[in-house]
């Protein structure tokens, strides 16, 4: 079994509820049973004083009994209420419900303050006896009185009200139970809720976890919003170090490019092949370093009409001369979930290659079908004959070497679209150019609070 | 025409001037934003090429602020991290161009000329005027069909009157435009100039303007 906190918490109530009723029964059942053995003892002890009250001594020193308790119980036999006077070793009188039998007292077992005995009696049945010696004027010897109840009264007693306490406290201890399930499902429900924002936050729709909690949990809360905002301030240097490494590298790189010019050849082109080599590594380096960070940690969400809109408005002022009819189809719903940057490093390409070799028209799309984004980018231009194609996805492959974009700039948009599990298609467009299509994830849908 | 540089790297910023000068231009050099932005407040620059990633000052602000006051020439940005988002950036600040390093100078230099073409709002990539043709990225001069030598300065001169024609210069603007900004202005050299000039060509293709300047070609009837 998973270890759950709402388990554990069951399980120790249930064990101490347990414990607690049980002791209670065991002190309720104790006091009753003094108080059912009160009840009885009282009542033989009345009768026994009734006895000592009708003990005569007669004029020779003779005992007498001058009347005899009248309850019935003396009168059926086997009832366990028996009593019995003796003098010395006579016996004087006796119930009727002791027929022939004896109780087994011995005088010497009998104080003259009185004595409450626990014996069995005919039968081997318990009896409690009640039983007193005195000493009646004008008489040697001492007269003992012996009443008893049958003890097994009181064990009835007992067992019936042990099992009322048994019943009550079953049924206590299921309502108690059900008011700890209640407390703890109330208890932990603001941890549902701090699971919520969580996933609110993986999802990419917050940056923090946003709500109050109760005290003990709102610290945790706080931690994890400072580790939140630490990773973000990582992943911020990070990148802006990635970038002051391209600056750094990027400005040297053009000047070793253009100083070759002044060395002979064929020095001159090994110089140029291995910069542009170089340069195509940093490039591809850096976009790696740059996604990588944060793909997969935190869900990010990225409208793809902005980045569309701010790309087409580039394309116009850098295609400026070629008066490019941009047609943009972007559904409204269509988010990306992933970086920004990286859907812009994305399209800027596809569309910029695209621009370049159209002959006048452009159009890009995006559609949404099922989890995935399909943006669609299509030229009028000459395209790409299908059999090289697929060598144009691959690094460093550049297809016409006279005009920069396509080869470096579709490795890249491969690439990065293959860290996001996604991919890049091209095919001939209908326009008569070349068709490239992005595949990329969906931003999950917003969360829905579950209440 | 003369164009100012803002790049920070000495090596990079001192190869772009003689590249640039090899094809005749006028440089100015600023090494640092503060110093670039300064000089190109100030100094009617015909293009400016601008690096992004400048010390004290960096290049979208410096573009920004001259945008906000007016300052209207083309600017060509240098980008060392090439993201679109740094391009879009740049084109949003009112840059005209964008190239990324590292960069091939023929590059720089083709997208130089037509961003100077574009301002002066020729699609042609050689400036005619009557019998005269300048190529200013072949830096070749033809009268009549014939090539005629010149120097820098009368090049640059010629240049400048055929990128503005119909428009009256001032011996003022002129020196603006083809010397850099350490030359003397009370030189009588602009006049030596001209008359070099219309002795090679011919003496009616620059008209003097009294107290006023030079032009090539008729006044727009419209200006």
């Amino acid at each position: 079994m998973r270890d759950s906190l709402v388990i554990r918490i069951m399980l120790l109530s249930a064990i101490w509820i347990g414990i607690a009723l049980m002791v209670t029964a065991w002190i309720l059942t104790t006091i009753y049973r003094d108080h059912s053995e009160g009840y009885y003892d009282n009542h033989v002890q009345i009768h026994l004083n009734e006895l000592v009250a009708a003990l005569e001594s007669g004029p020779s020193g003779q005992v007498e009994l001058s009347s005899r308790p009248t309850d019935p119980n003396y009168s059926k036999a086997g009832s366990g209420w028996y009593w019995e006077v003796r003098h010395g070793d006579r016996l004087l009188a006796a119930s009727r419900s002791l027929g022939n039998s004896r109780l087994d007292i011995r005088d010497r077992d009998v104080s003259i303050l009185g004595s409450v005995l626990n014996a069995p009696g005919p039968n081997l049945q318990p009896l409690r006896i009640h039983a007193v010696k005195t000493t009646l004027p004008g008489s040697e010897s001492p007269v003992t009185i012996l009443a008893s109840a049958p003890a097994v009264h009181v064990a009835e007693d007992v067992r019936d009200y042990g099992w009322h306490i048994f019943l009550s406290f079953l049924a206590l201890g299921a309502g108690l139970a059900l008011a700890v399930v209640v407390q703890v499902r109330m208890a932990l429900r603001p941890l549902k809720n701090v699971e919520l924002a969580i996933a609110r936050v993986r999802e990419g729709e917050r940056e923090q976890l946003d709500g109050r909690f109760p005290n003990e949990l709102q610290r945790l809360v706080d931690a994890l919003n400072d580790l939140l905002q630490h990773n973000a301030f990582l992943l911020r240097r990070a990148r802006q170090q990635v970038g002051d490494l391209a600056h750094a590298l990027k400005s040297p790189l053009t000047v070793i490019k253009n100083e070759a010019h002044s060395i002979p050849e064929p020095q001159a082109g090994l110089i140029k092949r291995e910069v542009q080599d170089i340069a195509g590594n940093v490039e591809h380096y850096l976009t790696r370093a740059r996604s990588s960070g944060n793909n997969h940690l935190l869900g990010e969400r990225t409208p793809v009409c902005t980045v569309v809109d701010d790309l087409v408005f580039a394309m116009r002022s850098i295609h400026h001369d070629k008066a490019i009819q941009l047609q943009t189809d972007c559904g409204q719903g269509c988010v990306f979930g992933g970086e920004q940057e990286d859907l812009e490093e994305m399209i800027g390409n596809l569309l910029d290659n695209a621009c370049k070799w159209a002959a006048g028209n452009v159009r890009i799309s995006c559609r949404q079908i099922e989890r995935a984004l399909h943006i669609r980018i299509e030229d009028d231009g000459p395209g790409i004959p299908a059999s090289q194609q697929e060598r144009a996805l691959q690094r460093g492959v550049r297809l016409e070497s006279s005009s920069p974009g396509y080869g470096l700039g579709l490795a890249i948009v491969s690439e990065l679209a293959e860290l996001y599990d996604g991919s890049l298609k091209l095919c001939d467009s209908s326009h008569g150019g070349l068709c490239a299509t992005l595949i990329l994830p969906a931003a999950r849908s917003p969360i829905q609070e579950t209440s | 025409m003369r164009l100012l540089v803002v790049e920070d790297n000495t090596e990079l910023a001192r190869q772009l001037k003689a590249t640039l000068e090899q094809e005749l231009y006028v440089v100015d050099l600023a090494t640092d934003g503060q110093q670039g932005f300064h000089l190109g407040n100030t100094e009617p620059y015909d293009l400016v090429i601008l690096d992004l990633g400048l010390p004290l000052l960096d290049g979208l602000t410096i573009l920004r602020r001259w945008r906000e006051t007016g300052r209207d020439m083309p600017v060509l940005v240098l980008t060392a991290r090439g993201t679109w988002r740094e391009k879009v950036a740049g084109l949003r600040a009112g840059a005209d161009d964008y190239l990324a390093k590292p960069f091939e100078f023929e590059e720089l230099l083709a997208r130089v000329e037509v961003l100077l073409r574009r301002a002066g709002g020729s699609a042609s990539n050689v400036l005619r005027h009557g019998d005269i043709e300048l190529d200013p990225v072949g830096l070749r001069i033809t009268y009549h069909g014939r090539p005629i030598n010149l120097t820098a300065y009368e090049f640059r001169t010629l240049d400048y009157l055929m990128r503005h024609p119909g428009k009256v210069v001032s011996k003022t603007e002129l020196i603006e435009h083809i010397y850099d900004q350490d030359f003397d202005l009370d030189s009588n050299v602009i006049e030596v100039l001209i008359n070099r000039l219309r002795g090679k060509l011919s003496p009616g293709c620059i008209v003097t303007r009294r107290g006023l300047g030079y032009q090539i070609g008729e006044s727009d009837p419209d200006a």
